[in-house]
């Protein structure tokens, strides 16, 4: 099996806190990885690194074997690497349509197109309708995004990433604060993603994790903790130590 | 399986289609505006003179509005631009060539270049960071423009400007008729042009870019390259109007790179409000006439009675002081939808 | 029905040219001066100094009603070319005055000369101004006037090394070159030359370089409402007490701002062409009327040079004979000579500037206000940079 994403030793310091350390991970493609961890433990810190937010203090990062740790962040969306943010960040003036018809359209290449009027190139309309069908957005479709009740925000927050069609994908605990009738279609919609993208999930859920995953990394304390097939994760003690102190709490 | 959940019917392609395409398209209220405009070339001949310098105005606010109201970038030294054209164009009619329209291109690509120069500059650092910036670049342009006084005139101003006629036919007559529609005609284009800009996908991704620069990168957009380009185009169309202004008063002075010529931008299109288009030029055109009438009435508080109205708008608001025009445009809509019928509505429901 | 209609009409185009041909019989005159901004305190003089003319002369000339339309143009050259175009235009002046500043002034000149319309020149001092047009006559003063006057002055009475300060800005300029080739023509020495930015609120550390350099004495030029601010840090940085003179031309020491600008000026001796404390009857009556007019306020230079422009205005229409038409009334108006309230003046024919007396003065206290006294008087000065090309 191909690693499609790995981190080699990965280092986040700021100043004197180390939120990242000594990350070493392997993500094979086609993979539904999952990343669990206690709060606090930098797992969006992990993601954002990935991405490109936050430049590394040291390691390096390799998507499908290129090194790609000095590289912008939009620059990784176009190698095929996209996320959702745990706070959706979406365009609170725009809707749905002209969001997903951008990202679509920036995909194509047209984003420097100044003259011809947005989405009405061929191919950008139909790929926005299969999107919106998808992400079950249809209703909503014309309606200012700051207007949208939350889950439909965290669907357009989904369908924005994927309609990049990227060959890797990080989500940010996807279903955080969702309904319980939208954290369906979020569930569906991530199962219904196509077997070939590799998918990187940050859950607190431990039920969608276990269902979903074929294989879990833990992070605590900025440190890889545990990592291994779900079952094995299942009966560590250890892994089972950390979270007890977490369940007690909770 | 995914549930099809509640009223989640499909999204036809052929309405998201028509979504796209609606936007492009000319709104009655739109048309109206610019058919008043045309009037005033017939209707108000003794109001030329001061109309042709509500549409210089207009263009120089329109550009403004590129970069606040698209792009999310503000600037307090814009007039840098808009008085680079102006010299631009002065010095080229004064010593080399005295056609108005080639003056026009050389002053716009002049000052797309000093605008590309300083984006630079500018785009580093945060909004408090650009103000600063900008009132610098500015400032210190106006003091290379007093130093160089054996070139630009100094303080006393660029003379001897003969503006030859335009297309080698039409003469800048006494009466400023031909003044007025020159600048008219400009200002079209040039909106036009603009309006294609903002409808278009790049000027989508500007939209994406002032929404939210974080999830516009993440969805791969190249922000800086992208903001260097709309900040070229408005010191470009900031440096038509600068031009249009030496052409038709045949005179440069230092006061278009003045502060006060920038300030007075950043009321102008607050007044008419940035974002769609027309603040800039609806901004102009209160400004410009109120000015107009209150100096004629009492010189010494114009000021005065121009920072009421400020203070007004701020406080009551610029929807709720202009809702009344909401009657208006919501007849000019049904008026076209008689007679067009066949138009698309817009999508986006306001 | 059409006949009513028909009838209607003509006596509706027959009133309208009634009206204008009464109106025909009005002669218009546009004042462009700045009523705000910086420059406001010149327009104001310059208002009154006119309104002050027109009510003590009236309002008729050679069988022709005056009427007088005042605009307020901020100092900004595209408002005053735009309000000058719209007087001519829509207004059909036959005459615009006024400009308060140089660039207003040349902003204005190329429709003078494309309407031929006299414009007259109330307040810029430039040189080359009268250049810019045919129809340009000017009733204020030319800055050389006063600078080269100051430098014979200075060489005759001993002063052999003077540090110049001037703002930067191209009446500074004017001032800085004419006072110093009057002035090294005549043996004397210009050991420095400072620029102070314009908008600067602090001489210190200006007036400290030119102490420094201990010269007999320091020729100022700053825009008149800088001179207060610029003669207390002169005190106060010790430069009377080092013996360096204070000179300049008169703009320092401004009539308008002087009664509040405190004991630091008194000695300061300028040039200039106008004082409120002239000696002549015509003069104080003058005075006396304008601070009855204007809540006590003093004229000032740019005030007579209103006030003398109204009169080369009505003394131009009343040697036409009420004719308007730029060449017939600037001809009348080169060679005129009158007595103003500075002094005796003329029109010169070959330059369409003014010709005056400049003098010497001195501030002092006099009935408990502060004066600039004249005490020495050179008459019929012509404006020295034009008279050298010659």
């Amino acid at each position: 099996m191909a690693t499609v994403l790995e981190t080699v030793g990965l280092e986040k310091r700021f100043g004197g806190i180390t939120a990242t350390s000594n990350v070493s991970l392997k993500i094979e493609k086609g993979a539904r990885h999952a990343l669990i961890g206690p709060n606090g433990a930098g797992k969006t810190t992990l993601i954002n690194l990935v991405t490109g937010v936050l430049q590394p203090t040291a390691g390096q990062i390799l998507l499908e074997g290129q090194d790609i740790t000095r590289l912008q962040s939009y620059q990784r969306v176009h190698l095929g690497m996209a996320r959702t943010f745990q706070i959706n960040q979406l365009f609170p003036d725009m809707t749905p349509v002209e969001a997903i018809g951008l990202a679509v359209s920036e995909r194509l290449g047209l984003g420097g197109d100044w003259w011809r009027l947005a989405g009405t190139r061929p191919g950008v309309v139909d790929d926005v309708v299969d999107l919106i069908d998808r992400f079950h957005l249809a209703d909503v479709r014309d309606e200012r995004t700051a207007t949208l009740p939350y889950g439909k925000q965290r669907l357009l927050e989904i369908a924005l990433a994927i309609a990049c069609r990227p060959r890797v994908l990080l989500l940010d605990e996807p279903a955080a604060g969702v309904p319980e009738g939208e954290r369906r279609d979020i569930l569906a919609a991530i199962a219904a993603l196509p077997k070939d993208v590799t998918v990187l999930l940050i859950e607190h859920d431990m039920d969608l994790v276990f269902t979903f995953a074929d294989r879990i990394s833990v992070l605590v304390n900025g440190a890889l903790f545990a990592d291994g097939l779900p079952r094995e994760i299942s009966r560590d003690p250890r892994v089972k130590a950390v979270y007890l102190g977490e369940s007690l709490d909770a | 399986m995914i549930d099809a959940g509640a009223g989640t019917a499909a999204a036809p392609r052929a309405d998201v289609g028509h979504g796209f395409a609606a936007r492009g398209h000319w709104r009655p209220p739109e048309i109206a505006f610019w058919l008043a405009v045309l009037a005033t070339v017939f209707l108000v001949p003794s109001w030329h003179l001061i109309l042709n310098d509500v549409a210089i105005l207009g263009l120089f606010a329109l550009s403004l509005d590129l970069l606040i109201g698209y792009a999310g970038i503000i600037s307090l030294g814009h007039a840098a631009y808009f008085g680079f054209g102006a010299y631009v164009a002065g010095l080229l009619a004064k010593y080399w060539i005295a056609d108005p329209v080639i003056g026009l291109i050389v002053a716009g690509s002049a000052a797309a270049l000093l605008g590309f120069v300083t984006s630079f500059l500018v785009l580093r650092g945060s909004d408090l960071t650009r103000l600063m910036v900008t009132l610098g670049v500015a400032l210190v342009l106006r003091e290379i423009a007093n130093q160089l006084g054996w070139l630009t005139g100094g303080a006393d101003g660029l003379q001897g400007i003969n503006m030859g006629p335009i297309l080698g036919l039409f003469d800048f007559d006494i009466a400023g008729l031909v003044a007025y529609v020159y600048s008219l005609i400009v200002l079209f284009f040039l909106f036009v042009l603009a309006r294609r800009i903002v409808r278009s996908t790049f000027g989508l991704s500007l939209r994406s870019v002032k929404d939210n620069p974080m999830r516009a990168s993440a969805i791969g957009i190249r922000i800086n390259a992208r903001l260097v380009a709309i900040y070229t185009v408005a010191a470009a169309y900031a440096g038509v109007a600068g031009a249009l202004l030496t052409q038709t008063t045949s005179f440069a002075s230092l006061d278009v790179l003045s502060f006060d010529r920038s300030a007075d931008l950043l009321l102008v299109l607050l007044i008419g409000g940035p974002g769609y288009l027309y603040g800039g030029l609806i901004g102009a055109i209160v400004f410009k006439l109120m000015q107009d009438w209150l100096a004629n009435l009492t010189p010494q508080y114009w000021q005065f009675w121009i920072g009421l109205v400020l203070v007004l708008l701020v406080v009551i608001g610029r929807e709720r002081m202009f809702g009344w025009t909401l009657p208006v445009r919501a007849y000019l809509e049904r008026l076209g939808a008689r007679i067009w019928p066949d138009r698309p509505a817009p999508a986006r429901k306001q | 029905m059409l006949r009513t209609l028909i009838g209607s009409a003509v006596v509706a185009v027959s009133a309208f040219s009634a009206a204008q041909a009464v109106a025909q019989d009005a002669v218009k005159i546009g004042l462009i001066v700045p009523l705000t901004g910086q420059q406001a305190s010149t327009g104001k003089q310059i208002e009154a100094a006119v309104r002050l003319y027109m009510a003590q002369n009236g309002t008729n000339v050679a069988g022709k009603k005056i009427e007088l339309i005042v605009k307020d143009d901020g100092a900004v050259p595209d408002n005053t070319k735009r309000i000058a175009q719209e007087l001519i235009v829509n207004d059909k002046v036959a005459f615009i005055a006024g400009f308060g500043v140089t660039p207003a002034a040349l902003a204005a000149a190329p429709l003078a000369t494309r309407a031929k319309v006299p414009e007259i020149i109330m307040a810029a001092g430039t040189s080359t101004i009268t250049e810019a047009s045919p129809y340009i006559v000017r009733t204020s003063f030319t800055l050389p006037q006063s600078s080269v006057v100051i430098a014979d002055w200075a060489v005759k009475n001993g002063i052999k090394k003077v540090v110049t300060l001037v703002s930067d800005y191209a009446p500074g300029a004017d001032a800085e070159s004419s006072f110093k080739a009057r002035f090294t023509a005549g043996g004397g020495q210009v050991v420095e030359s400072i620029r102070v930015p314009l908008a600067t609120p602090d001489f210190a550390p200006f007036l400290q370089r030119a102490r420094d350099t201990k010269a007999d004495a320091i020729f100022i030029f700053v825009p008149s409402g800088q001179g207060g601010t610029l003669v207390k840090q002169y005190v106060e940085r010790g430069l009377d007490n080092a013996g360096i003179k204070l000179i300049g031309p008169g703009d320092v020491t401004d009539d308008d701002l002087l009664p509040t600008m405190g004991d630091a000026v008194i000695g300061t001796i300028t040039a200039h062409m106008y004082s409120a404390a002239h000696p002549s009857a015509l003069n104080k009556a003058f005075v006396e009327a304008f601070k009855k007019a204007n809540n006590n306020l003093r004229p000032n230079f740019m005030a007579v040079g209103g006030y003398d422009g109204m009169k080369l205005i009505y003394d131009a229409l009343k040697k036409t004979n009420g004719a308007t038409g730029g060449d017939t009334l600037v001809s009348a108006m080169k060679g005129m000579s009158w007595e103003s309230p500075r002094g005796p003046v003329s029109i010169d024919p070959e330059t369409r500037d003014i010709v005056q007396n400049i003098y010497i003065r001195k501030v002092e206290r006099r009935d408990g206000e502060l004066y600039n006294i004249e005490f020495e008087t050179v008459e019929a000065v012509k404006d020295p940079v034009k008279a050298a090309k010659k």
